[in-house]
């Protein structure tokens, strides 16, 4: 008789789901709930309660959720489903947890195909599985020990040595950190052979006859042509060390050297800066010289103990699109970003760019509703001047989808914002960006909403700024419906009057916009901005 | 040894007989090879030219001429160095005689009027040899009075003042002098204080003379007394007073800066010693430009306007060319002065914006500064004049500034000389610039300025302009010309070559100016025509461009066709080298495709070259030494 599930579970249950619930990305919550439930789950047999079984498979879920990167605990999970005997289930946990990481994980396809190797019975599924993972982290520095899975299975289930060869022939060519275990298995199996014929199973025919000089079909004796053909592959196997050992030492001793963490750190965990550079020249590297299979999975790699640094998701995407535009890809890789780096202003910037140029409408739009979200619709409050920047430059230009009502809504954000006077940064740039959206506000709506609100207004720390009376006069100045004459009245007798009651550096800056445009009302400005020369201006 | 100095010593061995040569070889070396920055080598070359006129009794012009000139040199360099004056005098008194000595002593004075022992050598001299001469002598004492009578340490002078009016018998001048004296802080102030004391006892009965009454003196020179006191605790600390070569103790130069806070501020101090005390300060820090700017800045605030200028251009002889802030701060004030006086000022600021423009041949504000000035008074216009006549003058200043800048690049002499001489290849994107701000801003033509810009950019000395380029920037954008700013951005780098910093924060602001400016439809437009897939799409592919100023679009857009990437890069920046590598590599290929038919034997490339070292690139000789 099963017993129900609250029986199973008792107080500590509902501290730790609360505390889950409550910090979601807290790693080490999650690790507590977990043990806590697998505890109650021991022994593992497949007389498990089966809602404390879907429990466990819901809170794995949730994890991989906030955690996609988690490598071990994706097996884990896979393990638990093995141990009971749900194979089917196992495949899926499996098959899910490779998507999250673009099949591109060594140890998930490790741990997965040694259980396949158990229970798939079937070789053409099989070996599919092994070739598919060959497509994807074949090229790993690491990866010897897949190859010596795939060989050893390749042993156990085929006949005949062609396949066998034609793989460790492949990886021979693998910069990989045990390269010199299959040269052996190679030059072992060159000694193996006891057969002029044989010698087409590492060769093609043709090059034989012609660079061994050995006819396999000839009625030449065979005895000395056999030992003159393993002399020549011999040749050419040390030939094909010395690049390959010279290939892997440059990147050992350059980068991966310096790499120590290989798995995906939570949150808190800070890399240190030598291995984050070390990535950052190793990428380098790769893409300069390598071949793009090895870039990709490269990347991917430096995911895993990088997440949380917006360089590598910006230099993932950025070099997604210049080596193959592949803007999609980019995308995902960017909302993934998005998701687990600390810094997200610069992504969010480029993510917006990627959707538009996509036409992903209404994915842009949910982005644009979860930030305002996570700023509780009140984004203009930021400290982060350059995510308030691009929210308003984004959302200003794709006004056309209708979730914002354009300018006017644009207008009020940023006098929002612009009222923090001294206590935001960027003011100044604000303001400059303004200015020069020349296609969107007039000179006229500009002046009234801006510059004589802030006069009227009285704010005193953009009206005794430098900044702020440059940008007035240049606007006027610049503006392309008015004359020379209607722009050099209104600075000299509109502008100028406002200005003499300012501090000295607001002084200072009209008169230096006086001396660069308008040298001939020097004399009138000094006049209006106060009789005398002001002494902080000669001394200055 | 630059020019100058090998000018001047073959100048001094001018004319001298081979014997004569061969006989001083030693001298000859050192008027060769002397260092004027080096006090021990100056020494040297003076005393083994004095030793000549005590080898010759009575030598041949030629060579008197030629110990003149080594004096005339060091002298000319080093004006200051009054010990080389006195013994010039010493040396000219036995080549020439005793006129000819007493000149030496009036130019000393001249050259370095602020010399106590000059004006006294000069007035013993004077008062010894023509003591008739009454009238000249008074004179040199009065002006000299000014110059040096200040000095703390000054008493020798008065001494000889009041002895000398002493004998001349009149009482008027030596009251006059004492009236003087009983204000000045000087060392030896309480000798004159029982010397003008028994002066006025003897000289009670003399109604006419407005002598100070005993309690006045008293009370004059209890506040002199106080004065020497505060005085005191800054001159004791002055070890050298005298100008050298080298550096000044750093203590030393504390003590004046504390000197003169405490003159400028004490009201005790009366201008006339204030400048005194600036006037002996830079008798030893004559190098030192914080203490012009201190000097200059007290006497602008004094307000007599010839004499800051006067300060002003003693100061920038003075000071060594690589310090500017004083150069800075005159042009600030001759500009400000314009306003009120104009016609004295004017041509002094032509006159020193030309000096500098030779002296910073590099710099281009010069040439802005004086464009700015010139438009405010000889093209100038007020809001007052119809609207007709201020065109008029806009009109005629861009055609004056083409008709200069076109009289430049055509070498032709048709310019105004005032602004041909301030112009070179360095400044000349100031003046277009100028140009072009007048055709846009103040004519308002569009198509023009256009013109100009593509007619300029093609100029050699535009290429390198960062302010050109950036102005040409500005007016794309404020034009809102899309096609312009977008392959403006795309040339950066390659076509507009301006400092990278520049290109970055360009293309970031190019960035939010087509977000903020272009309308979404008008962008899926472009997208859908298919615009942005050879050119740049502003919204994805800037930031290759940052930091990378060569990247263009081209290379990645022909997709699978791209260049054969560089795989010599082994990870150091500059560091190549030939890797061996397997010519038909099958990493890329999957073990699958050969299953049945085994790959071909692997060719090789560099194979040999695996023990070779690494080959260095230099780039910076490559890419920039050799292709300036």
């Amino acid at each position: 008789m099963d017993e129900s599930l609250e029986d199973l579970l008792d107080d500590k249950f509902g501290v730790l789901s609360l505390n889950v619930s409550q910090s979601p990305l807290a790693l080490g919550n999650w690790v507590d709930l977990l043990n806590y439930l697998l505890e109650k789950a021991h022994p593992l047999n497949k007389r498990i309660n089966p809602q404390l079984l879907e429990l466990i498979r819901h809170t794995y879920g949730s994890l991989f959720t906030y955690f996609p990167l988690l490598e071990n605990y994706s097996v884990d999970c896979a393990l638990l489903e093995y141990k009971l005997g749900n194979v089917k289930e196992m495949h899926a946990v499996f098959t899910a947890a490779l998507q999250r990481h673009n099949n591109s994980s060594l140890l998930l396809w490790l741990e997965y195909l040694k259980l396949c190797n158990e229970v798939v019975t079937n070789h053409k599924q099989l070996f599919r599985k092994y070739e598919l993972a060959e497509s994807h982290v074949g090229l790993h520095f690491y990866s010897g020990e897949f190859w010596e899975l795939y060989l050893e299975q390749i042993k156990l289930r085929c006949t005949g040595h062609r396949r066998y060869l034609a793989v460790l022939r492949k990886v021979l060519e693998v910069p990989a950190y045990s390269y010199s275990k299959f040269f052996a298995l190679w030059l072992h199996a060159i000694d193996e052979i006891k057969d002029v014929k044989q010698l087409t199973l590492m060769a093609p025919e043709l090059e034989i006859h012609r660079k061994i000089k050995v006819r396999v079909r000839g009625r030449e004796r065979k005895g000395p042509q056999l030992q003159e053909g393993k002399k020549a592959l011999r040749k050419f196997t040390k030939e094909l060390y010395m690049v390959t050992q010279h290939r892997v030492l440059e990147i050992y001793n350059l980068f991966e050297i310096n790499i120590k963490t290989h798995f995906y750190c939570s949150a808190e965990t800070l890399i240190e800066k030598s291995e984050i550079t070390a990535w950052s020249r190793y990428l380098d590297f790769s893409v300069e010289n390598g071949v793009d299979e090895l870039t990709h999975l490269n990347f991917q790699r430096a995911l895993l103990p990088l997440a949380h640094y917006e360089m590598i998701w910006l230099k993932f995407a950025a070099w997604l699109i210049e080596n193959s535009q592949d803007y999609l890809t980019s995308k995902n890789v960017l909302s993934l970003g998005l998701q687990l780096s600390h810094k997200k202003a610069k992504i969010l910037e480029k993510l917006c760019g990627l959707l538009i140029k996509l036409g992903k409408q209404e994915e842009l739009v949910l982005l644009f509703q979860q930030t305002q979200a996570a700023f509780d619709d009140k984004i203009e409050e930021t400290d982060d001047f350059e995510l308030f920047m691009d929210y308003f430059q984004f959302t200003l230009f794709v006004e056309k989808w209708g979730h914002r009502e354009a300018e006017g809504v644009a207008m009020n954000i940023l006098r929002k914002r612009l009222s923090y006077g001294g206590n935001k940064k960027g003011q100044e740039e604000l303001l400059h960006l303004v200015c020069q959206m020349y296609a969107r506000f007039s000179r006229e709506v500009l002046e009234e909403q801006i510059f004589r609100l802030i006069i009227d207004e009285d704010w005193s720390y953009y009206l005794d700024s430098a900044k702020f009376w440059y940008e007035y006069c240049n606007r006027v100045w610049t503006d392309q419906e008015t004359s020379y004459l209607e722009n050099r009245r209104y600075i000299v007798q509109k502008i100028l009057p406002l200005v003499s009651k300012r501090s000295a550096n607001a002084k200072q800056s009209v008169i230096s916009f006086c001396e660069t445009y308008m040298p001939e009302d020097v004399d009138v400005c000094y006049d209006t901005l106060g009789g005398d020369l002001p002494a902080q201006l000669i001394s200055r | 040894m630059n020019n100058k100095a090998e000018a001047e010593s073959s100048d001094v061995l001018k004319g001298l007989e081979v014997g004569f040569l061969k006989d001083n070889n030693e001298w000859v070396k050192i008027v060769k090879g002397v260092n004027w920055e080096d006090t021990a080598s100056l020494d040297s070359l003076i005393k083994s030219t004095e030793q000549l006129v005590l080898k010759y009794i009575n030598p041949n012009q030629t060579i008197k001429r030629s110990i003149q000139k080594v004096f005339e040199n060091a002298l000319g360099r080093y004006p200051l160095l009054f010990g080389y004056w006195k013994r010039f005098t010493a040396v000219q008194y036995q080549l020439h005689g005793l006129n000819r000595s007493i000149d030496v002593l009036s130019r000393a004075v001249d050259a370095f009027p602020h010399s106590l022992e000059l004006w006294c050598d000069y007035l013993n001299v004077l008062i010894a040899n023509n003591p008739n001469e009454v009238d000249k002598i008074r004179i040199n004492f009065q002006i000299s009075k000014d110059l040096v009578g200040n000095q703390f340490f000054s008493h020798p002078f008065w001494d000889r003042y009041i002895e000398f009016e002493e004998k001349q018998a009149r009482p008027d001048n030596l009251l006059a002098i004492y009236k003087t004296l009983s204000h000045i802080p000087l060392h030896q102030y309480s000798r004159y204080y029982t010397a003008y004391k028994s002066f006025a006892h003897e000289n009670a009965s003399q109604a006419d003379l407005e002598i100070d009454t005993e309690d006045e003196i008293d009370r004059i020179f209890a506040t002199t007394q106080s004065l020497v006191n505060s005085v005191w605790k800054f001159e004791s600390q002055i070890s050298q007073s005298y100008f050298n070569l080298g550096p000044v103790p750093q203590k030393e130069l504390d003590n004046w800066n504390n000197y003169l806070t405490f003159a400028v501020e004490s009201e005790l101090v009366s201008a006339s010693l204030k400048k005194s005390i600036f006037e002996r300060c830079l008798i030893p820090c004559q190098y030192y430009e914080h203490f012009w700017l201190r000097y200059t800045s007290w006497m602008e605030s004094a307000g007599d306007f010839e004499g800051v200028l006067e300060t002003y251009q003693k100061g920038i002889s003075a000071v060594p060319l690589n310090l500017r802030k004083l150069r800075q701060k005159y042009l600030e004030f001759l500009k400000l002065s314009l306003r009120k006086n104009k016609d004295r000022t004017l041509e002094t600021y032509f006159q020193t914006l030309d000096e500098f423009s030779r002296i910073y041949p590099q710099d281009g504000t010069f040439l802005r500064e004086f464009v700015a000035v010139l438009k405010r008074f000889e093209f100038g216009s007020s809001l007052s004049q119809t609207d007709q006549e201020i065109l008029r003058q806009q009109r005629s200043f861009v055609a004056y500034l083409e008709k200069n800048i076109r009289a430049f690049i055509r070498k032709a002499q048709d310019g105004d000389v005032r602004l041909q001489n301030l112009i070179s290849n360095t400044t000349l994107p100031v003046l277009v610039i100028e140009l072009i701000k007048a055709t846009y801003y103040n004519m308002k033509n569009t198509t023009q300025t256009r013109a100009l810009f593509s007619e300029f950019e093609k100029l050699p000395q535009l290429k390198f302009a960062t302010s050109f380029w950036l102005l040409y920037y500005k007016f794309l954008k404020a034009t809102i010309d899309l096609n312009g700013l977008e392959s403006f951005v795309n040339r950066l780098g390659t076509e507009i070559q301006i400092p990278v910093l520049i290109i970055n924060d360009i293309i970031s602001d190019f960035k939010s100016f087509f977000i903020t400016n272009v309308q979404l439809s008008a962008y899926e437009q472009e997208v859908f025509e298919g615009r942005y897939n050879a050119g740049l799409d502003p919204l994805v592919d800037l930031d290759y461009k940052v930091n990378n100023p060569l990247w263009t679009k081209e290379q990645t857009a022909k997709g699978g066709n791209r260049l054969r990437k560089e795989k010599k890069d082994n990870g150091h920046p500059g560091l190549y080298f030939e890797k061996p590598t397997v010519s038909n590599t099958l990493i890329e290929n999957h073990s699958k495709t050969f299953a049945n038919n085994p790959p071909p034997l692997p060719t090789f490339k560099n194979l040999e070259k695996v023990n070779k070292s690494a080959l260095h690139r230099d780039y910076l000789t490559t890419d920039y030494l050799q292709s300036v």
